[in-house]
C-alpha cells in the first residue's frame, strides 16, 4: 500500500520541478511508452511512467530513494516518444542533480563516484584523460583492477595515451568549474 | 567549406582512428577542418547528469572559441551537448547570462553546430561524392548503427529521423556496400555506464551486437566514439556470455568511405580497431573484383 504523505517540502520541491519542464506532471496519462521503450527500465526499481506517477502523487522523497534516475542513460527514446510532450529525461535529469547535490547514491554508488571521477579528471585537465580516470574511478569505487585486462591491448593501438592531453584553455575551464559549484553548493564537482 | 573541428577528447585517444579518417575524408571532399584553440571537454553525461550550469558553460566555452561560422563535430555526444546549449542559451536569456558569468565573456550565438555525418550526408551532393571514389565496398553487408545522441531529441539533433534515420544508410549505399534491414539503428548502447554499470553495457550493447550478427552483416558501421567503443572493446566478453559465435568489426562511416576514396587502411586507423578487420576488408576486396569482372566483360 502506498501512504500518500504531501508534505510542504516535497510539495515544493514538485512545483519547482514542474515550473522547469514548463509543463505540469498531470500532462502525463500514464500511457507507459516511456517504459516500454526505455532500454534501462530492467534494471530500475521502478521503470519510467511509475517514477511520473509517484511524483504525480507528490511522492517525491520516494523517487529520490529509488534508483531509477541514477541508471536512466539519457538516451532520450522516452521523450522522443511521449505522445503528450512529457519531458521524461529532464524529470530523471532534475532528479540526478538534486540527488548529486544532497549525496544521495540511492543503490548506485558506482555510478555517483564515476561522475564525481569524470568531471574531477575534466577539471584537472581541460580533457577526459582515460587512464586517470579508470584509475580514480577504479580507487574510488574499490574495483582496484575492474578493466585493467583492457589496458595492455589499448596502449599497444595507440589508443590510450599515457599522460594527460595538453592544449585545452585551463584557466577558462577552472573558472567554468569554481562559479558552477558556487551556484551548486552542495553539488559538489 | 570550411569548419571549426571539434573532435572532442575520445578522438584524441580511444577513439583516434575517428580523427584520422574523417580529416582523410573532408580533405578529399575539399571541406576545411580549422581545430578550435583552447577547446575543452563538452562535459558530457557527467556534466548533465549532476550540474547544470557546467553542462552548458563546458560546450559554450568551446562553441565561443571556434573560429569560423560552423562547428563539425564527429562525435555524437559532443554534438548533442553542444546542441543542447545553443539551443536552450538561444531561448533562454537568465541561462545565458548565468553561463557567460561562469565564462567570463559573452557567449558567441549563431555559431552552427553539426555533426560530420550531417556535412558529408546532406552538404556534399552525392554525384561529388561519387566523383571521388576510387572503389567500392563490393556489396559488403552492413548495418548502420545511429545511436541515442544523434538523431535525438527532435527539437535539438535534427538533421535526421528520431526513429529511421538514413543518412549514413545512404552514404554507405553510395560506396557500394548492401545496406541491411534492422530494428536496432537507434537504441542505446550503454554509453556512459561503460565504466560504473559494465553490466548494464553488456545488456544493452549485447543485444545490439546480437542483432547485428542475427542480420547477417559484416560490419556495423557508427558516427560515435562512445558506440564504438562499446560495441568493439567489449565485443568479445559480450559475445561470450551471450554465448554468440563470431566477430563483427565496429568500424566508423568515414573509415569505410575514405577506403573508398582510396586512402590506406592505416591513414585510416583500421589497425586500430580492436575486433580483427581482415576479414571484412578481404570481403571488400572480392566483392570488388567479383563486380569488377563482369563489367570489364
Amino acid at each position: 500500500m502506498i501512504r500518500l504523505n504531501r508534505t510542504p517540502k516535497s510539495s515544493a520541491a514538485i512545483a519547482r520541478m514542474e515550473e522547469h519542464l514548463g509543463h505540469p506532471l498531470s500532462q502525463c496519462y500514464q500511457c507507459g511508452k516511456c517504459s516500454a521503450g526505455c532500454p534501462a527500465a530492467y534494471t530500475m526499481d521502478e521503470p519510467p511512467n511509475r517514477v511520473i506517477r509517484f511524483l504525480q502523487l507528490g511522492l517525491y522523497d520516494r523517487v529520490l530513494e529509488q534508483n531509477s534516475y541514477w541508471v536512466c542513460s539519457s538516451c532520450e527514446t522516452c521523450t522522443a516518444r511521449c505522445p503528450r510532450n512529457v519531458e521524461v529525461k529532464e524529470i530523471m535529469e532534475l532528479l540526478r542533480h538534486d540527488a548529486y547535490r544532497r549525496g544521495l547514491t540511492s543503490g548506485e554508488r558506482a555510478v555517483f563516484v564515476f561522475h564525481k571521477t569524470f568531471l574531477k579528471t575534466v577539471k584537472w585537465f581541460g580533457r577526459l584523460y582515460e587512464p586517470g580516470l579508470i584509475m580514480l574511478n577504479n580507487l574510488l569505487s574499490g574495483h582496484f583492477f575492474k578493466d585493467f585486462a583492457a589496458v595492455p591491448g589499448m596502449l599497444l593501438k595507440g589508443k590510450l595515451k599515457l599522460f594527460p592531453g595538453r592544449g585545452a584553455d585551463n584557466a577558462a575551464v577552472r573558472r567554468i568549474f569554481k562559479y558552477s559549484r558556487e551556484e551548486a553548493p552542495r553539488g559538489e564537482v | 567549406m570550411k569548419f571549426s573541428y571539434y573532435p572532442g577528447c575520445t578522438l584524441h585517444s580511444t577513439a583516434v582512428e575517428y580523427d584520422l579518417s574523417a580529416r582523410a575524408v573532408c580533405k578529399t571532399l575539399g571541406i576545411e577542418l580549422v581545430d578550435i584553440p583552447g577547446w575543452a571537454c563538452c562535459g558530457a553525461t557527467s556534466a548533465h547528469s549532476v550540474n547544470e550550469l557546467l553542462a552548458y558553460a563546458l560546450p559554450a566555452h568551446t562553441i565561443t572559441s571556434a573560429t569560423e561560422s560552423a562547428i563539425a563535430a564527429p562525435c555524437a555526444a559532443c554534438y548533442n551537448r553542444l546542441r543542447y546549449t545553443d539551443v536552450n542559451l538561444r531561448e533562454d536569456a537568465h541561462l545565458r547570462a548565468e553561463v557567460e558569468k561562469a565564462l567570463g565573456r559573452p557567449y558567441r550565438a549563431g555559431v552552427a553546430v553539426r555533426h560530420l555525418l550531417d556535412i558529408i550526408a546532406n552538404d556534399v551532393p552525392a554525384d561529388e561524392i561519387q566523383a571521388k571514389l576510387a572503389g567500392t565496398l563490393g556489396g559488403v553487408k552492413v548495418v548502420c548503427y545511429y545511436g541515442c545522441l544523434l538523431t535525438r531529441p527532435r527539437d535539438v539533433a535534427a538533421f535526421d529521423d528520431m526513429e529511421e534515420p538514413r543518412a549514413m544508410d545512404r552514404l554507405m549505399e553510395l560506396c557500394g556496400a548492401e545496406v541491411l534491414d534492422w530494428p536496432r539503428r537507434v537504441v542505446c548502447c550503454g554509453a556512459a555506464f561503460s565504466l560504473s554499470r559494465t553490466d548494464v553495457v553488456y545488456h544493452m550493447t549485447g543485444k545490439i551486437l546480437a542483432s547485428a550478427l542475427k542480420a547477417g552483416a559484416d560490419a556495423v558501421v557508427v558516427a560515435c566514439p562512445m558506440c564504438q567503443s562499446n560495441l568493439d572493446l567489449r565485443q568479445p566478453a559480450i559475445l561470450k556470455k551471450l554465448d554468440l559465435e563470431g566477430r563483427i568489426p565496429a568500424v566508423y562511416f568515414t573509415q569505410l568511405l575514405g577506403l573508398c576514396m582510396g586512402h590506406s587502411r592505416n591513414e585510416l586507423g583500421f589497425g586500430k580497431i580492436m575486433v580483427d578487420t581482415s576479414p571484412l576488408i578481404q570481403k571488400i576486396n572480392s566483392g570488388r573484383a567479383e563486380t569488377a569482372a563482369p563489367a570489364e566483360g
